[in-house]
């Protein structure tokens, strides 16, 4: 669903992101962690079609993201970590913005914007402008606005930032739920028990290189390291930055 | 529905919303502004007036002075178009977040292009519009023109602001593609050091122009000459001019012929910034993004060596704001480019005033140049302390914690942010006003009693924007535009107007007359000037304190 081959990211004559080939499967839950400023953005920002690759190509459902970019768009929903919404609209009026774009029609618009509207409890501020929303409840409609046309991926950049207890476990409930109807979902997080909790696969990024991949299981093995996600991921960091 | 048909049916929702919250909450607001405007609008419309009047005193030369005067003026906003647009499209396209979450949509980028390029042409046809009716209306009332002359103009208006959002959209793809980040800071420099050269030149130009003694036929076929520049059959702005005076004239097969003229050439130039950005507006986004962030020097260095140094009797914590907020201010290129390009200009025009031969002029009218030049400079360092100044507290907001747990009151800095705007303000003020006393040939007499009233306007200027940027703060935003675009910026600038016109309307005013009038009697002249220097300074002193007090009280009680 999602493929990297070869893709490197130079910002000037620094290396973001170098030589990284991934693919992440139909309905997989994929963790992508690493240090700050590994190059976890940069290469989330280059699957979502935001930068270019300098090297090397990315798809998404078999569109290449830089030649068949609303394709690929077309079946992937993105939520950033500081998330976006317009300051005059209410929640709603965005919800309803997002149906449209994704040429969600009439009746089946109405009800997906209520579905998500009910799942993400937005009743109480819906109607309100989002300049007068916290940072939570802002996140809380951009994942709504995500999940509205059903996507085929979802790229989340730190999913759980700013949300409430409540919200969190909500928004991994449907984590699981979205991947076993087949929802591939990529994400990138420091909170390493929401990875150790749905994660299939986990690929820690140091540097911009690709320093480990695989299940946690696979990951104990190869750090030497029993335990939490968090001892596996420090010990795979250090050493790779040694 | 198409994809731009999308984007613009919410941006109208969001318009709309907005609209009906600003008439909710801030009729003030509302008010002031429509007042301002239409005072604007009223004042460019008596001048216009007057000048068609003026010209119409020479029925022979009528003609060809009303087309000298159209063509220069759109002309120079022809120009000023361009330039506005590729700033406002760099924005709107590279430096906004929106653009980001559009682009992670299933949407074409030239959808995206497409969208922000009609918002340039709206943010800027409006202000064009503007400031052309005025000049139409008045020609039109002093002409006696048929009923479709106005309507008609206005299209015309419509047609003719997208060739510069064209151009201007563009300039600024091509700078992005071409040019790479690091480099743009430099090029703004030499836009600017660009701008200001071109200022120099045409005040040359005009000076050259200006005739010795009244106007005669030979300076004005010498004037037609000079300037024919304007009337370069390849230039839209000249198209308007012809288009708006065919109509004028009822001549409507003409009128239209130019209407028909000035719209190919702006939807040839649309659809060439289209398919531009269909190739490059990726690229180019992409780009701007993919700069890695240099290294500065860190440290205090050299800046804080010299605040120690100068400004030794302040307590240490202020001159420590000193220096953050003029590090911030240095490397923020918005704000050193706006204050770069205000005061340059003005500098540029009060250093030509011997050029311009105003210092031959009779003692009265140099007086009056001088009242008007300190006007002018006062206003101009009003924008800077409202832009920049009033805004400096809340952008403090999300951080204030760093502010909140150090060892330092609250008092403290709001009198560092007063010392920040009032110092930088008192330098810029203070030469500008000396270098046009020093052009305009006066005694130094008139110098102090300017850089006095200098001193005092600056400090109430600064007080007060410190002072009510405390007292309404926005510590949500950190966008300085929209901190000033609310209550208390929009107060901000009545109070600094109202200020100003106390100070320079009254009290600059009636030294000024008492000035020229000062070879009657020296002793009342220097008992005016004693009473005018010691009620500049109390004036300025109790605004200060009144409006630091009142920024004071709110701030130590603010909750964070």
């Amino acid at each position: 669903m999602i493929s990297l081959k070869n893709v490197s990211k130079y910002f000037g004559k620094k290396c973001a992101v170098r030589d990284l080939n991934l693919e992440v499967e139909p309905g997989e839950v994929f963790a992508f962690l690493g240090p700050n400023g590994a190059g976890k953005t940069t290469t989330i920002k280059m699957i979502t079609g935001l930068l270019r690759p300098t090297e090397g190509a990315v798809s998404v459902c078999g569109y290449d993201v830089a030649k068949q970019a609303v394709l690929s768009k077309s079946t992937m929903s993105y939520v950033p970590d500081q998330p976006y919404l317009y300051d005059k609209l209410t929640g709603r009026e965005f919800l309803k913005f997002i149906a449209d774009l994704y040429r969600l029609e009439g009746d089946l618009a109405e009800f997906k914007v209520q579905q998500m509207v009910d799942t993400f409890e937005l009743d109480e501020f819906a109607d309100q402008l989002a300049e007068s929303y916290s940072h939570g409840m802002k996140q809380r409609v951009v994942m709504a606005a995500a999940m509205l046309h059903d996507p085929r991926v979802l790229v989340i950049d730190e999913p759980m930032v700013g949300l409430d207890p409540r919200s969190s476990r909500a928004v991994m409930n449907i984590f699981r739920e979205r991947s076993k109807a087949g929802t591939t979902i990529f994400m990138s997080t420091h909170t390493l028990s929401v990875a150790e909790d749905v994660a299939d696969r986990v690929g820690i990024i140091d540097k911009g290189d690709l320093v480990a991949l695989g299940t946690i299981d696979q990951l104990r093995i190869r750090s030497r390291v029993e335990g939490r996600l968090e001892d596996v991921f420090l010990a795979i960091t250090e050493g790779a930055g040694v | 529905m198409s994809e731009l048909g999308i984007l613009l049916a919410t941006r109208s929702k969001a318009i709309k919303n907005a609209v009906s919250a600003v008439r909710r909450d801030s009729r003030l607001k509302v008010a002031f502004i429509l007042t301002f405007a239409l005072a604007f609008w009223v004042a460019l419309f008596m001048g216009f007036r007057e000048a068609f009047a003026f010209i119409s005193q020479a029925p022979a030369f009528e003609n060809l002075l009303v087309g000298l005067v159209f063509s220069l003026f759109f002309l120079s906003l022809l120009v000023m178009l361009v330039f506005s647009n590729a700033v406002l499209i760099y924005g709107s396209l590279y430096r906004s977040s929106e653009v980001d979450f559009l682009l992670t949509l299933p949407l074409r980028e030239e959808s995206i292009f497409s969208y922000k390029y009609l918002e340039t042409v709206f943010y800027s046809s409006w202000a064009f519009i503007y400031m052309a009716v005025p000049i139409v209306v008045a020609f039109g009332y002093k002409r006696g023109v048929p009923w479709y002359f106005y309507p008609a103009a206005v299209v015309m208006f419509l047609v003719f602001v997208a060739i510069p959002a064209a151009i201007g959209s563009i300039i600024s793809v091509l700078v992005v593609t071409l040019v790479p980040r690091s480099k743009l800071k430099a090029l703004t420099a030499v836009s600017i050091a660009a701008l200001l050269v071109a200022v120099l030149v045409a005040i040359k130009y005009a000076a050259g122009l200006a005739p010795k003694y009244n106007l005669g036929y030979n300076d004005l076929t010498r004037l037609t000459g000079k300037v024919s520049f304007a009337q370069n059959a390849l230039l839209p702005s000249l198209w308007l001019s012809k288009g708006i005076l065919s109509l004028a004239r009822s001549e409507p097969k003409r009128a239209l012929f130019y209407l028909g003229v000035i719209l190919s050439n702006s939807l040839f130039l649309t659809v060439l910034a289209q398919a531009i950005s269909r190739g490059l507006f990726w690229k180019s986004f992409s780009r701007s993004r993919s700069t890695g962030a240099s290294r500065i020097k860190t440290g205090f260095g050299l800046l804080k060596r010299v605040i120690d140094a100068v400004f030794f009797f302040l307590p240490r914590e202020i001159r420590l704001f000193l220096v953050k907020d003029t590090k911030t201010f240095v490397r923020d290129t918005t704000q050193w480019s706006q204050v770069l390009i205000f005061f340059g200009v003005l500098t540029i025009y009060v250093s030509n005033i011997r050029s311009l031969r105003y210092d031959l002029r009779v003692e009265e009218a140099k007086s009056s140049i001088a009242l008007l030049n300190l006007a002018a400079t006062c206003l101009v360092l009003s924008t800077f302390t409202g832009r920049f100044i009033f805004p400096l507290l809340s952008l403090e907001g999300k951080k204030f914690w760093v502010l909140g747990l150090a060892p330092i009151s609250r008092k403290r800095i709001l009198y560092g942010k007063f010392f920040f705007a009032f110092f930088g303000s008192l330098v810029i003020s203070e030469g500008l006003i000396a270098l046009s006393d020093w052009m305009l040939e006066f005694p130094l007499s008139m110098w102090f009693a300017h850089a006095v009233l200098v001193l005092a306007i600056c400090a109430g200027l600064a007080a007060i924007s410190v002072g009510l940027g405390a007292k309404y703060p926005n510590l949500k935003e950190d966008n300085p535009a929209r901190i000033v675009a609310g209550f208390g910026g929009t107060l901000n600038l009545i109070v600094s107007m109202f200020y100003i016109a106390a100070m320079v309307g009254t009290i600059g005013l009636a030294h000024h007359i008492s000035f020229a009038r000062r070879t009657y009697d020296i002793a009342v002249y220097y008992r005016t000037l004693t009473a005018y220097l010691l009620l500049s300074l109390l004036i300025g002193a109790a605004t200060s304190v009144f409006f630091l007090n009142i920024g004071r009280s709110e701030f130590e009680k603010m909750d964070f």
